[in-house]
């Protein structure tokens, strides 16, 4: 974890924008502003002016709080679009 | 990133919403949310317990139905007791008070054909530890009953606790009921008292003591504290007593002597010692006896 912020720091990355995605367990995501769409299958997040699109299977939310989300479930696609 | 609180500390909602409109509010209210799930038409998620009014007041609205699923065991039980500490406590008390009471006795009842018995009883149960507020094992059961047994016309006993009363179920023979001999025992001869045992009632005497005929050996009442209380007498006596009597005889022989002795009409192990004077007559002879013997008397004894 923190080479990974070394190397975010050196090329000037901002983590409080970074996720974690684990396979097969869920994602931790940072940033996010609201839940646009909420299904076992697909959850959109709203992440400032980005618009985050988990697909997966068994998606639940396992903590929400401020604007840090855990999703829960099998994560098969995160897909970022402006 | 925030550490997740225990699970114990949650409370579990369910409200008729969609996922997206619930998570929004509860995000703006600042609530953590998690383990949220769509069941139907319900969004089910938890919360911690800090935040459960507040997720109240959020999904207050009338076009929402909230209702709390479960909350944590440890929870419910803190609450449980909390909310009635009163019912606890008096629950509590009520069994603290009857346990203690359970194991005292309060009452000593005698049931039974023996009941006529009653004070002789009473008086055994008092005599091996038993009494009222006294605990029940105070009472040593087995020597109690073994005296209940020897009272007169007494086939059975049984000692047992019924909740806070102490019964004694006597028995008696049914044959013998009601023919026990209410009277005081008497001496009806002069002596020296030797021996005197009273089982029930209280002896008159002591061993050693003069009696003359009539006077009373064993009383049929007790002592029960100061109190006098009436019963039957039940025991026996044993007298030393001196008598004399003559027997007519042609001559003085061996076998007249015997018979001389034999006319007393006592047994020989009775006689505890004897001696005789021949008196010369026109006819024959008279024997003098001079003896003493143990004289037994006994009363309400099977």
């Amino acid at each position: 974890m923190k080479l990974l912020e070394q190397i975010l720091g050196e090329l000037g990355g901002d983590t409080l924008k970074a996720f974690t995605v684990v396979p097969d367990f869920g994602g931790y995501f940072r940033a996010v502003k609201s839940v646009a769409e909420y299904s076992e299958e697909r959850i959109v997040l709203l992440a400032g002016k980005r618009v985050i699109t988990l697909e997966g299977k068994k998606l639940e939310v396992g903590k929400y709080f401020e604007q840090d989300i855990f999703i829960r479930g099998v994560i098969e696609s995160v897909k970022i679009e402006k | 990133m925030k550490v997740l609180k225990s699970r114990s500390e949650t409370a579990e909602f369910s409200v008729v919403s969609t996922a997206e409109s619930a998570l929004k509010k509860l995000k703006k209210a600042e609530i953590a949310v998690f383990d949220c799930k769509k069941r139907g038409a319900e969004f089910v998620f938890k919360v911690n317990r800090q935040d459960v009014e507040k997720v109240f007041a959020i999904f207050g609205k009338a076009c929402y139905n909230i209702r709390t699923l479960k909350k944590p065991l440890s929870e419910r039980i803190i609450s449980f007791f909390k909310l009635r500490a009163g019912l606890v406590a008096g629950v509590l008390a009520f069994v603290a008070i009857a346990f203690v009471s359970n194991n005292f006795v309060l009452k000593i009842e005698v049931s039974g054909s023996g009941k006529y018995l009653e004070s002789e009883v009473r008086k055994i149960v008092l005599d091996e530890g038993a009494g009222e507020f006294k605990p029940f094992s105070s009472l040593n059961v087995s020597v109690a009953t073994g005296r209940i047994l020897a009272l007169p016309q007494v086939t059975f006993c049984n000692i047992e606790k019924r909740g806070s009363v102490l019964v004694v179920d006597v028995q008696t023979d049914e044959e013998h009921y009601g023919a026990a001999d209410l009277k005081e025992l008497k001496s009806d001869c002069n002596g020296t008292v030797k021996n005197i045992v009273a089982i029930c009632g209280t002896a008159a005497v002591a061993a050693g003591d003069s009696v003359k005929k009539g006077d009373v050996l064993i009383y049929a009442h007790m002592l029960a504290g100061e109190e006098q209380v009436k019963c039957i007498a039940a025991g026996y006596a044993e007298i030393l007593c001196k008598d004399t009597r003559e027997y007519f005889a042609a001559e003085d022989s061996e076998e007249n002597l015997k018979n001389a002795y034999a006319s007393l009409l006592i047994d020989e192990e009775d006689i505890v010692e004897r001696g005789y004077k021949i008196k010369p007559t026109t006819d024959g002879i008279i024997y003098v006896m001079d003896f003493t013997y143990l004289h037994k008397l006994s009363i309400n004894l099977s």
